[in-house]
């Protein structure tokens, strides 16, 4: 007891690491614990430091079960005249291992953020406008559109190629403003 | 019992041991922040510019608390955000070479959150390990090997070198905690009970890459695969702890991650896992692989 005891009132430095040490496990294991009322009645207090700091984790990809659909959003532009363009995320048309790095972010961001929330469609409509920017022929409006199809269960879905996207809805429409374009 | 508790302590986190691994990791890590980096350069302002995917009055909509990122101080700026994203290359440059290692760490991680903070929209898990890696290597030793910064000792003498172990060891906590965190949220899936869930995961469009033939297209075998997942993930928490069975499982697990990322499309994150193996690899191993690449101690320059 003495020895130990010794060691640690003669090396501070050992202290305050250890303090790190325990915050840092702690902070960890409740960040990464499943949901629950203990979870969240000891993370709560802590959980706006977590995020300001940038120490919040969260590793549940495929969890608790792979996705059963795919899933995607596209654009319909329609111009002043009428004309209308269709837009993808890039990552469906043929590219190179570069640019498929590059763009493959827009993917999770249409898939799930822009697809299930609503607050990024706004903004990812204008977005869009603005890609198709033409001073003589601007774009009125963007409809977003999710498209899904369910992926069959084994027995049916195996030795198949992946289903086209077979269901189509429109989730928002967003009238184009001329500040936008900017 | 209560005696041992403070050695016990001691001896887990404040045993002197070589800093190899982390310098090694720091290096490896460092080459992967810069090419995750790079890759963001071509769409860097429709991801994080004012006219891009998400607008900093959306994010904080979206965000629940308060976050931190330097990029809200400007947030109409584009020159601001070619700026920082130029800081962070150039920060994620120097980790790499070990020139002014910490302080490099310090703009590292800052520039880090304040880009995943901009839009945590387009992250995936990869983003998140290498800016939870970056914050603890800023209290390692990371800089005391293989960098510019120890440039004037020998490399015989850098061997000598001894650190507190507690940093490597929270990298190593750090990477178990992601493996038990994901075993354990997939073991309450259906899927994953039934061994379907890569026959699942290898019919997402958003994640297919090159293809398996015959792999997924037989039940036995995604099965297989499936239950394997789950088993060498256990390892990676479990018998990555004792010295005996630690390779078994890292070589176990680089396998995993190299088929999943020949067949599925999450980029960087398979080999952010794999060079956090090297936090596990003893340094005693990695001097004898330096030796045997006529490296380090064993190094003797040619007779003049």
């Amino acid at each position: 007891m003495n020895s130990g005891k010794k060691y640690f009132e003669m090396h501070h430095r050992k202290w305050i690491a250890s303090v790190f040490i325990v915050t840092y496990i702690c902070t960890t294991t409740l960040s990464l614990l499943p949901v629950s009322k203990i979870r969240n009645a000891l993370f709560d207090p802590i959980r706006p430091l977590v995020l300001y700091s940038g120490l919040w984790q969260n590793f549940i990809l495929f969890a608790p079960d792979p996705p059963k659909s795919n899933v995607g959003l596209t654009a319909t532009i329609t111009k002043r005249n009428g004309e209308t363009a269709q837009w993808q995320h890039p990552v469906r048309k043929g590219l190179n291992i570069f640019d498929h790095c590059n763009k493959e972010r827009y993917v999770s961001f249409c898939s799930y953020y822009a697809n299930y929330n609503e607050v990024f469609r706004p903004d990812f409509a204008r977005f869009i406008a603005r890609s198709y920017r033409d001073d003589g022929n601007p774009p009125q409006t963007v409809t977003l559109e999710r498209y899904w199809s369910d992926i069959p269960p084994p027995n049916i879905g195996l030795s198949q190629a992946v289903a086209p996207t077979e269901n189509h809805c429109p989730v928002f429409t967003y009238s184009v403003k001329s500040s936008d374009l900017q | 019992m209560i005696d041992s508790i403070p050695k016990f302590w001691n001896q887990l986190w404040f045993d002197q041991v070589s800093p190899a691994p982390v310098c090694l990791f720091r290096i490896l890590f460092g080459l992967l922040v810069l090419i995750s980096n790079i890759i963001w350069a071509p769409e860097l302002l429709n991801y994080f510019g004012p006219n891009g995917l998400v607008s900093v009055a959306t994010i904080e909509q979206f965000e629940h608390g308060p976050r931190f990122s330097l990029l809200f101080l400007q947030p109409n700026s584009e020159p601001f955000v070619i700026a920082i994203y130029a800081i962070l290359l150039l920060s994620s440059l120097t980790v790499t070479i070990g020139l002014f290692t910490r302080p490099s760490l310090i703009i590292l991680f800052v520039c880090l959150i304040s880009f995943h903070h901009r839009n945590v929209a387009i992250l995936h898990s990869g983003d998140t390990l290498l800016r939870l890696f970056t914050f603890l290597l800023i209290f390692s030793s990371a800089g005391k090997m293989f960098s510019f910064d120890n440039r004037t000792t020998s490399l015989t003498d850098q061997w000598k070198i001894r650190s507190d172990c507690w940093p490597q060891r929270l990298l190593q906590l750090q990477l178990a905690a992601v493996y038990c965190a994901t075993f354990m949220a997939r073991t309450v899936g259906q899927t994953w009970w039934d061994g379907t869930a890569v026959y699942y995961a290898s019919r997402l469009e958003a994640f297919q890459r090159f293809p398996m033939p015959y792999v997924f297209d037989h039940l036995w075998t995604c099965q297989f695969l499936t239950y394997t997942t789950l088993l060498v993930e256990l390892a990676l928490f479990t018998l990555v702890w004792f010295k005996k069975t630690r390779y078994i499982a890292l070589c176990a697990g680089i396998l995993m991650h190299l088929c999943i990322d020949w067949t599925m499309n999450i980029p960087l994150f398979e080999y952010t896992m794999i060079i956090g193996f090297i936090n596990f690899v003893e340094a005693s191993d990695i001097k004898k692989f330096c030796q045997a690449l006529k490296f380090g101690s064993a190094y003797q320059p040619a007779p003049r």
